[in-house]
């Protein structure tokens, strides 16, 4: 496999946390403008934890997932009252004040004749765990790919538990959630710290892959693209949201003579795919038909 | 007994219950009458918990409910149908059930008699109206509901379908279980309650028994 081909699956891969991150947002009813942010922190944490603490990677992206899932949870806790619009723009200043702030801190440190550690704008260079470890693309991608197909299990197999039933409960009609005994604050804030871990995880995988992270590769745009790939994939079922992310990275950014045009082309694809599968291309109705054919009568 | 103690509540300066009181006991036959605006929906969101009264006391059994989420009331048991049918848009019937924790024989044997079994495998925009009626009362059924409250059951439907449908109740809704039906239909009314409540405009409840 080239290592041209390696990297653009690698990044599929890690676009792909982030895309699974906002539809498990998406899955409560809520429409998330900040998931970049926890993916970021996860970035950020794995950065320092491997460079500055020289601590072992594993622990790293554990501690990743777990303060990107702390951040979650407090937006969540934090949001409680609100939904819809105003939701969506709490969670997009959220990121933006974590964008904003990073930017300020600037703690940078030489190691080994190297320049590294945070530097606000200028970001932090010279990850060089991947170097360190002598890791191949290829090999990376394997990780990345084994980590994923790990989470899309798991994702699997609560998409078939009542758990998730009810979180699709919540996002459809909380009222009715409600009136058969389901509490929605506690489905909203469980799936928002889930996606907020999910998120995280996929940051940290990001920051080791790149070996130099800024904060502006955490603006807005990259969370509106993970939304888009839920919302154009579908909420039916989570390999909704990589098909999204096939389409945008692995077809409109990666050939060549399409990338030029990627952003205009994504943006109409995802006009014409929503008018004419407004609820995505995988949509619950579409899975359940499927679930109904595959099924013995009762 | 399920016990609602001095209950007020206005909108906007205009009071629609005003000091109302009643009680409930396990195995009521209740048929909540009353004209526009004279509170019947609003005493069902103060019933359920989607309403928290200005003032008085929601009891179940002597357990204080008033100011408790929803949610809460309906895992005690008091379980509600809405004006409008609110069933999953995009799930079809048989998967309805899934937020309820319960027996699969029962929910089997219910659907079975109630001819809801045709239409398992139907999304709720392809299922008749009063096939949708009968699925939300099964839905609070299969939770075994202390008191069930149903807003308007039966609106929209024909007097046969109506008929149908105060059978259905009296056959499944258990004993022992509270039924408290707003409708402006008193042909279900009479077929299904054993007593009556009527909010007249002045807000004070008065009741009568019939039948």
């Amino acid at each position: 496999m080239s290592v041209y081909l390696a990297s653009i699956l690698t990044n599929m891969a890690l676009i792909s946390f982030l895309a699974l991150s906002a539809y498990l947002v998406l899955v409560v009813g809520e429409i998330s403008f900040g998931q970049q942010a926890f993916f970021g922190i996860g970035a950020y944490v794995t950065a320092t934890a491997t460079v500055i603490f020289d601590a072992p990677v594993g622990l790293a992206l554990l501690l990743s997932a777990l303060c990107a899932g702390l951040a979650a949870l407090l937006l969540a806790a934090l949001t409680l009252r609100l939904s819809g619009l105003y939701f969506a723009i709490a969670s997009l200043c959220f990121a933006e004040l974590f964008r904003l702030s990073l930017l300020q801190i600037r703690l940078p440190l030489e190691l080994d004749g190297r320049m590294t550690g945070p530097d606000g704008p200028e970001g932090f260079s010279n990850i060089r765990w991947i170097f360190d470890n002598n890791i191949e693309v290829v090999d990376f991608l394997s990780l990345t790919l084994a980590c994923l197909g790990t989470l899309l299990m798991l994702l699997f197999v609560l998409e078939r538990t009542q758990v998730m039933f009810c979180a699709r409960l919540v996002g459809k009609d909380n009222i009715l959630a409600q009136s058969v005994g389901v509490r929605p604050n506690l489905y909203r804030m469980c799936f928002i710290c889930a996606s907020g871990i999910v998120a995280g995880f996929g940051g940290a995988l990001f920051a080791l892959f790149n070996t130099h992270i800024e904060p502006q590769m955490f603006g807005v745009m990259l969370g509106v693209h993970a939304l888009a790939y839920s919302i154009i994939g579908g909420l039916g079922a989570p390999i909704g949201p990589l098909i999204g992310v096939a389409i945008d990275i692995g077809l409109l950014e990666s050939i060549r003579a399409l990338s030029a045009y990627r952003m205009i082309v994504f943006g109409g694809l995802v006009a014409v795919l929503l008018i004419v599968f407004p609820e995505g291309l995988i949509n619950p109705r579409f899975v359940n038909r499927v679930r109904n054919r595959t099924r013995p009568n009762v | 007994m399920f016990e609602f103690r001095n209950i007020s509540i206005g909108f906007g300066g205009m009071n629609v219950l005003r000091d109302f009181s009643i009680q409930l006991h396990p195995g009521d036959r209740v048929g909540l009458t009353g004209g526009n605006g004279s509170g019947k929906s609003t005493l069902i969101n103060i019933a359920t918990g989607f309403l928290i009264p200005q003032n008085g006391q929601i009891l179940l059994d002597g357990k204080l409910l008033t100011g408790m989420p929803a949610w809460q009331y309906a895992r005690e048991g008091i379980r509600r149908s809405f004006q409008s049918v609110r069933l999953l848009p995009n799930v079809p019937l048989q998967d309805q059930f899934q937020a309820e924790v319960h027996d699969i024989k029962t929910l089997r044997s219910l659907l079975q008699e109630t001819t809801l079994a045709k239409y398992l495998n139907q999304f709720p925009s392809e299922i008749p109206l009063p096939i949708q009626r009968k699925a939300e009362v099964v839905r609070a059924l299969i939770a075994n509901p202390r008191y069930l409250f149903l807003d308007e059951p039966c609106a929209g439907l024909t007097n046969a379908e109506l008929t149908a449908f105060a059978g259905f109740l009296s056959n499944h809704v258990p004993v022992d279980c509270g039924l408290i039906v707003v409708e402006h239909r008193c042909d279900l009314i009479e077929m299904v309650a054993n007593r009556l409540i009527s909010l007249d405009s002045n807000a004070q409840g008065s009741q009568t028994s019939h039948a």
